[in-house]
């Protein structure tokens, strides 16, 4: 290592910096419209992409960092890539028009939350860490109202300030209550240490911590008890953002949690495996059971990312690289399922609520989006040969591999449940001509009407539903390959 | 010297009240006054427990410093949406955001 | 026996001035309360020997925070009638979750309080702290830059005036 190395790491973060602060700099000496500053954002998170694969080609840099405090590692990467290729479909779905996207700040701010994101996965120490999640929440808050003339988004907003801010007090209490029971908070060997070593009394005080920790950390993924803020602030809020406060969030928080848990925590502190088995069952129950009554497509949309939320827990609670391995494969197939099917749902009523009448009869008004919606959500239901299904088979496979066989079972019987909700949208897509009751006097202009989506944006919807078909192949491959 | 858990169960009671402040009280800057004292009871909290450290307090005294900085940062983000809020509604009651409502 | 009965003086008013601050009617005296309950978290800091954190607790939440929440409510006159209704129907179900928290975070202090050792150290000063902040916590304390930048640029962003 020579005293460049870091440099050379943490180049993607040093490009999102620069980019994020020079978008600002650019607008005040010359405003614009958003016009440049669109084009850099996107090309610096290209470049960005681009520097950490140059960062995973040479494993030399591979490593922890500052006392302890970052770690670039093969996670990491991964972890780069998917925010910048999510990071690149947000931008491009709010491209033109004069909504967020016609400001500088908007880039501006987005750069700064995709640092944050990048932070929670490169995090060692619960202390930066927080300053990651802050750093991935304060430009979110903002952005959330960025269209000050819509009251929803500002309502939205103002819930979500006040409710991430209160969870993320209630986590640095946990950080506090950590610090006092392991005297550190450094988890580059994962926080938890083998209760033997820590003995019986500060072990329990350990789990004190790791409640409250979770319970912060359960908020921003939206875990059943903490996710009644999700539904409202899911419809209310400006489209784009919501796309992305409702899908990369949970990537890194749960990417930072297996950091924090480490492969072993399960096996080692039965009492918090009960707990995060509990709020995974909860979550797929609960979360699916309350899409299935939905009306508005968002708030069905928040609940299904509940389940989803759920599912993602069953790693936790399993243990193991194994089931990391699939958490990590079920990510990525998440994220673009989900950021697809809330770019459909703005495009099919940008600043409004979208309720399942929206989508009578939508494949004879946009084909293109109809199928675009018909992957995403199969691929989110768990559907082969698509790449939710490959996603969950992992992850279900790992749970009856670690002795979960129940809890693989109430994951299938809540994925059958699932199915129910996404086939309705799907079948008021390509059936609504036999159901004439569904479209409402004011249903049938726009029924009438064909949609027209901005090229980007249906751009942004194309890719996610290839992202959704390729990953279905490239699990096939796996799958074979595991044999 | 005051034992260091004397404080740190100070810190708590404290964030209690503000916790229940924070869940109750209707008006949103009450709301966030409430997140204030929260946020100085956990800088408390951290102060006291790194001054049972070895190190003397120092991890302590450094993550409390995290915790004011991003405090503020924090709140002024928070004074900002809401008077944005209040510009559109010239209300300023949680009723309408329904805290704990799904 | 000085620093035991400036504590427990400084206890009762800060936990009477906050829940007085939950309580009052007006909120001017409201937002006073907050002040004083700000400067005695002040003042505890300094009985622990953080000086420090004394001093930037009373600069920046006594100070800055209390300032600007002055202002917000000056420049934008919220109706008075939101700080006259003093309960809402939440609040037996916020009582719970208050109790059913209290408890065992109470418990669990008392117990950590066991583990940690009683012997005092030698005290970490200012000097140690800024050593720390730039030496192992470095990286949060840079990233800390970087927050403050975008709540800046957000708060500004929101509250300018015009479109």
């Amino acid at each position: 290592m020579t005293h460049l190395s870091p440099v050379l790491a943490f180049s993607p973060e040093i490009v999102l910096v620069l980019a994020g602060a020079g978008v600002l700099c650019f607008d005040a000496i010359w405003p614009g419209r958003g016009r440049v500053e669109r084009w850099v954002t996107l090309a610096a998170m290209a470049l960005a992409a681009a520097c950490a694969v140059l960062v995973a080609m040479s494993p030399q840099l591979y490593g922890v960092y500052f006392a302890g405090s970052l770690r670039v590692d093969a996670t990491t990467t991964f972890a780069r890539l998917l925010f910048m290729a999510t990071g690149a479909l947000v931008v491009l779905s709010s491209w033109g028009g004069d909504g967020e996207g016609a400001t500088a700040e908007y880039y501006g701010l987005l750069l700064l939350s995709l640092l944050g994101e990048s932070v929670i996965v490169m995090s060692q120490t619960l202390i930066v860490l927080f300053v990651g999640i802050e750093m991935l929440a304060l430009p979110c808050y903002a952005l959330m109202a960025m269209r000050k003339h819509l009251a929803g988004a500002v309502r939205a907003a103002l819930k979500y300030f006040l409710l991430g801010t209160f969870a993320s007090i209630v986590m640095l209490y946990g950080v506090a209550l950590a610090y006092g029971a392991l005297h550190t908070i450094s988890y580059v060997n994962g926080l938890f240490p083998d209760p033997v070593t820590l003995g019986a009394v500060r072990a329990g005080l350990a789990m004190a911590a790791f409640l409250l920790l979770f319970a912060g950390l359960g908020f921003k993924a939206t875990a059943f008890p903490f996710h009644f803020w999700s539904p409202d602030v899911y419809a209310g809020g400006s489209a784009p953002i919501v796309a992305y406060v409702a899908t990369v969030p949970k990537v890194a928080v749960m990417l930072a949690l297996l950091r924090v848990l480490g492969p072993g925590f399960a096996a080692a502190y039965p009492v918090g495996r009960t707990f995060i088995l509990i709020v995974a069952v909860l979550s797929m129950v609960y979360g699916n059971v309350v899409a299935l009554l939905q009306d508005d497509v968002r708030r069905m949309l928040a609940y299904s990312g509940v389940a989803n939320t759920g599912y993602m827990l069953i790693a936790f609670a399993v243990g193991g690289a194994a089931s990391a391995r699939a958490l990590m494969f079920f990510l990525v197939v998440y994220a673009f399922g989900n950021l697809g099917a809330f770019l459909v749902a703005m495009a099919v009523g940008p600043d409004r609520p979208v309720s399942l009448k929206d989508f009578a009869g939508l494949a004879g008004r946009n084909g293109l989006l109809a199928g675009g919606m018909a992957v995403c959500l199969f691929s989110l239901a768990g559907t082969p040969p698509l790449g939710g299904f490959f996603g969950k088979f992992a992850l279900f496979k790992a749970a009856v591999d670690g002795g979960y066989a129940w809890l693989a079972l109430i994951a299938l019987v809540t994925t059958v449940i699932a199915v129910g909700y996404y086939l309705g949208v799907a079948s008021r897509m390509y059936g609504s001509l036999v159901q004439p009751e569904e479209t409402g006097s004011e249903g049938v202009a726009s029924i009438a009407g064909r949609i027209v989506v901005p090229r980007p944006l249906m751009a942004a919807i194309v890719t996610c539903a290839l992202a959704a078909v390729v990953l279905g192949v490239a699990g096939v491959t796996l799958l074979a390959a595991a044999g | 010297m005051v034992p260091p858990v004397y404080f740190m169960v100070l810190g708590a009671i404290v964030f209690l009240i503000a916790m229940f402040g924070f869940l109750t009280r209707r008006s949103l800057l009450q709301a966030l006054m409430c997140l204030e004292l929260m946020t100085a009871s956990v800088s408390l909290t951290f102060i006291a427990i790194g001054r049972s450290m070895p190190d003397g307090g120092l991890g302590g005294m450094a993550m409390a410093t995290f915790v004011i900085v991003i405090g503020a940062a924090e709140i002024g983000m928070g004074l900002a949406i809401v008077m944005l809020y209040f510009r559109r509604h010239g209300d300023a009651t949680t009723d309408d955001i329904d805290l704990l409502g799904g | 026996m000085t620093g035991m009965v400036l504590f427990f003086a400084a206890a009762g008013a800060l936990i009477a001035s906050s829940i007085a601050m939950l309580f009052t009617r007006q909120f001017v005296r409201s937002v006073v309360l907050l002040a004083f309950s700000l400067i005695l978290f002040g003042g505890l800091f300094a009985l622990l020997d953080a000086t420090f954190l004394a001093l930037l607790q009373l600069l920046v939440y006594a100070g800055a925070t209390t300032m600007v929440l002055v202002f917000v409510v000056m420049l934008s006159r919220p109706k008075v009638a939101a700080f006259s209704t003093l309960l809402q129907p939440q609040t037996g179900l916020a009582a719970f979750v208050v109790v059913a928290v209290a408890y065992p975070l109470v418990s669990t202090l008392l117990t950590l309080a066991g583990t940690l050792s009683s012997t005092s150290q030698p005290v970490a000063t200012t000097r140690d702290l800024a050593y720390a902040l730039l030496g192992p916590y470095a990286v949060p304390f840079e990233l800390a830059s970087v927050v403050l930048l975008a709540a800046l640029v957000g708060a500004v962003y929101l509250a300018r005036e015009a479109e």
